[in-house]
């Protein structure tokens, strides 16, 4: 009796074990392979695709414009648990941000947010420090990229600005957003209880793909030279603005573009809008003498004259359908010389030789009225009406650069084209763009747009061209040591409602160097300078230090003498 | 009567059989816990080391942005006038320019003679004065 005793004993416990045992086992399993509360467990991580970077044409040790990894910390103040100290959080809130302790401690009262934006930190340390869960609550962060322009203004009207949805808002950020943006990356798993991802059970992995990079025809060191240039003949001349242009005459590459006032990329909205338009190919003005070279290349080239052909300016005033025309220049000259000392009534009187219709085809040939399909937007096509709406006065107008707007892309293409045998390239600001992984998705080959006039007509206009920047010229100020110069200066009164304005002009240089064999072009336009408002006064200086910038660091070899006063110059320690 | 106190009793309570399948099924049960608790680690691992990756590339880019900003050219400019020194390009008969060959490209050198007898015209004539 006594062991069946002990036997049904031992049975009842093992049943219980056992029976304990199969309810384990079935939980287990249950908790293993049952979908329950999948919602509640799941973990998503978005992971963030870095817009691609932007660098000058030396390359990858020249970063323009890239995005660093950040954090944006928010606060909900209502998720402060009640045994922290909330002076105690905005103390340690403000010193991982930089942030004054008052403000964040005032935030803590805004209960009507549980989303309270505090600030953004590039450092992992300010991240570390707010994590600490045992003397902080409340506090919140999110990744995002923060877009950094290493040289601040520099460039920063071709470089455009990154708004705060991460798009392009302008230049090449704008333009090339598509190339730029970068792919998020996902990251789909199963969280514990501290809602930390278990690595372990990961379901999907897809990697961020960072944007392309794009590089860029234009150089920063050139770039500093223009910038620092263009400012201060625009501070020095009171004026409104200023742009300059450096390209490249055989292939149409930009090798500097800078306007002033210019603005801080990473800051766009401390400035106005107004500021951030790119002035040298969004501006639209009537270019003045710079003008007359095209009309006399296309004179040239139509052999209605030559460089010696002799043109009465008359007395210095020329009544032509019931208008006057005024010159500084008076009594019979060459057609170089109406070039040297832009003679209005000159050029005008050649603008008349032509059929309206073939000047105005020469002029289109060159560029003006048209767009040039730069790769920036913004890009005016400019005015040059045709010639059905001319009137009798238009063909002596629009040859010496009146009745006529363009922009400063336009022209310093144009003269980029005479320096360049005729042969007119289309001008480019991005010289590749390179996929993450290193592949050229896309590479900038030079493109002929025209050949508006022969090899020869454009040697003897960069002939002509040369005497304006020697003795007794226009543009003597825009002479480069060592370097033969070929330009034009320009001064055009600025277009008002009803006619033109008295006070206000554009003043402007362009010119190409060296003159007989020419490796770039530079074109310098001042808006509305003051007191002195003529190009050669204004910007042909600005022009010549560029050029004279230029030349050396793109190390053009020399084809004249320098002058004694540069080498005294440079003998001085 | 003696009881015999160190009489063992055996009871029979369960079949080997059945003892067999429940120690597998502990055996896998446990070998499962095990394994699951050894990859549990293991990913715990990763992530740090996922984390740490991620923190040092986040870093390795910063840190250029850093070294980019201090080579602008208007900060080595700076630096340099700090310093009192003054950079300029070279006058250009300090320049000879070579060709593939290694010859002076043609036209630098007349240029450079002309720059002298020039000079030394100028020096000439203002000794005379």
């Amino acid at each position: 009796m006594e062991e069946r005793g002990i036997q049904v004993r031992v049975w009842v416990v093992a049943a219980a074990l056992l029976a304990s045992l199969c309810g384990l086992g079935v939980r287990l399993g249950y908790l293993h392979l049952a979908n329950h509360s999948k919602l509640k467990r799941e973990y998503k991580r978005e992971l963030l695709g870095l817009r691609g970077r932007i660098f000058d044409c030396n390359g990858d040790q020249f970063p323009m414009a890239v995005s660093l990894p950040a954090r944006q910390y928010f606060l909900d103040p209502l998720a402060v648990k009640k045994t922290h100290d909330p002076k105690a959080i905005a103390k340690t809130v403000a010193d991982a941000l930089n942030l004054d302790p008052a403000e964040v401690l005032a935030k803590f009262s805004q209960t009507d947010s549980r989303y309270i934006k505090l600030g953004v930190s590039l450092d992992d340390r300010a991240f570390a420090m707010l994590a600490d869960t045992k003397t902080i609550s409340g506090i919140g962060s999110e990744e995002l990229s923060v877009r950094s322009y290493p040289q601040k203004r520099r460039m920063s009207h071709v470089l455009g600005f990154v708004n705060n949805m991460g798009v392009g808002g302008a230049g090449i950020e704008q333009e090339f957003n598509d190339y730029l943006k970068g792919t998020p990356g996902l990251i789909k798993s199963e969280k514990d209880a501290g809602s930390v991802e278990i690595r372990n059970r990961r379901e999907l992995d897809v990697p961020a793909i960072p944007g392309s990079d794009v590089y860029l025809t234009l150089d920063h060191n050139i770039q500093y030279v223009v910038e620092q240039e263009i400012k201060e003949v625009v501070e020095k001349f009171q004026a409104v603005s200023g742009w300059a242009i450096v390209q490249r005459v055989k292939t149409g590459a930009i090798l500097a573009m800078a306007s002033y006032p210019d603005f801080d990329p990473a800051n766009y909205n401390d400035e106005s809008s107004d500021v951030w338009r790119n002035n040298a190919l969004a501006i639209v003005y009537e270019p003045g003498s710079i003008m007359k070279s095209l009309t006399v290349a296309s004179a040239l080239n139509e052999h209605l004259v030559t460089p010696n052909t002799m043109i009465d300016a008359g007395d210095g005033t020329w009544f032509y359908a019931g208008k006057p025309l005024h010159d500084h220049v008076t009594g019979v000259i060459s057609v170089g010389t109406a070039l040297k000392k832009s003679s209005n009534i000159a050029c005008a009187k050649i603008g008349l030789m032509f059929k309206p219709q073939r000047l105005e085809s020469y002029l289109r040939a060159f560029g003006i009225g048209e767009k040039l399909g730069l790769e920036l937007p913004g890009e005016e096509r400019g005015i040059l009406p045709h010639v059905k709406d001319w009137s009798k006065l238009t063909q002596t107008r629009v040859p010496i650069g009146q009745g006529v707007a363009v922009t400063g892309l336009q022209m310093v293409n144009a003269y980029s084209t005479l320096a360049n045998d005729g042969v007119m390239m289309k001008p480019h600001v991005v010289d590749k763009i390179v996929s993450f992984k290193g592949d050229v998705v896309f590479k900038a080959q030079p493109k002929v747009l025209g050949k508006p006039v022969s090899p020869e007509v454009a040697r003897q206009v960069r002939e002509m061209l040369i005497g304006v920047t020697e003795e007794g010229g226009t543009g003597k100020r825009a002479t480069v040591s060592g370097y033969s110069v070929g330009g034009k200066t320009g001064t055009a009164q600025k277009a008002v409602p009803g006619g033109y304005s008295s006070t206000d002009y554009y003043a402007s240089f362009v010119g190409f160097v060296p003159a007989h064999d020419p490796v770039f072009c530079v074109l310098v336009s001042v808006e509305r300078p003051r007191p002195q408002h003529t190009g050669g006064f204004v910007s042909a200086p600005a022009f010549s230090k560029i050029a004279a910038a230029t030349a050396r660091y793109l190390e053009v070899p020399p084809d004249q003498p320098a002058d004694a006063d540069e080498e005294a110059d440079a003998e001085q320690p | 009567m003696r009881r015999n106190n160190k009489r063992q009793v055996r009871i029979k309570f369960l079949p080997v059989p059945a003892a067999g399948v429940i120690v597998l099924a502990v055996s896998v049960a446990l070998s499962y816990w095990f394994m699951d608790s050894k990859s549990a680690q293991l990913g715990q691992e990763i992530r740090k080391y996922e984390q740490k990756y991620a923190a040092l590339e986040n870093e390795r880019v910063r840190e250029e942005a850093r070294w980019n900003e201090k080579k602008t050219p208007e900060k080595l400019d700076r630096a340099m006038l700090q310093h009192g020194i003054l950079m300029k390009y070279p006058k250009p008969e300090q320049i000879v320019r070579m060709d593939e060959k290694g010859r002076p490209v043609p036209g630098q050198l007349s240029l450079v003679k002309f720059q002298r007898i020039r000079n030394a015209g100028e020096h000439v004539a203002e000794s005379a004065q």
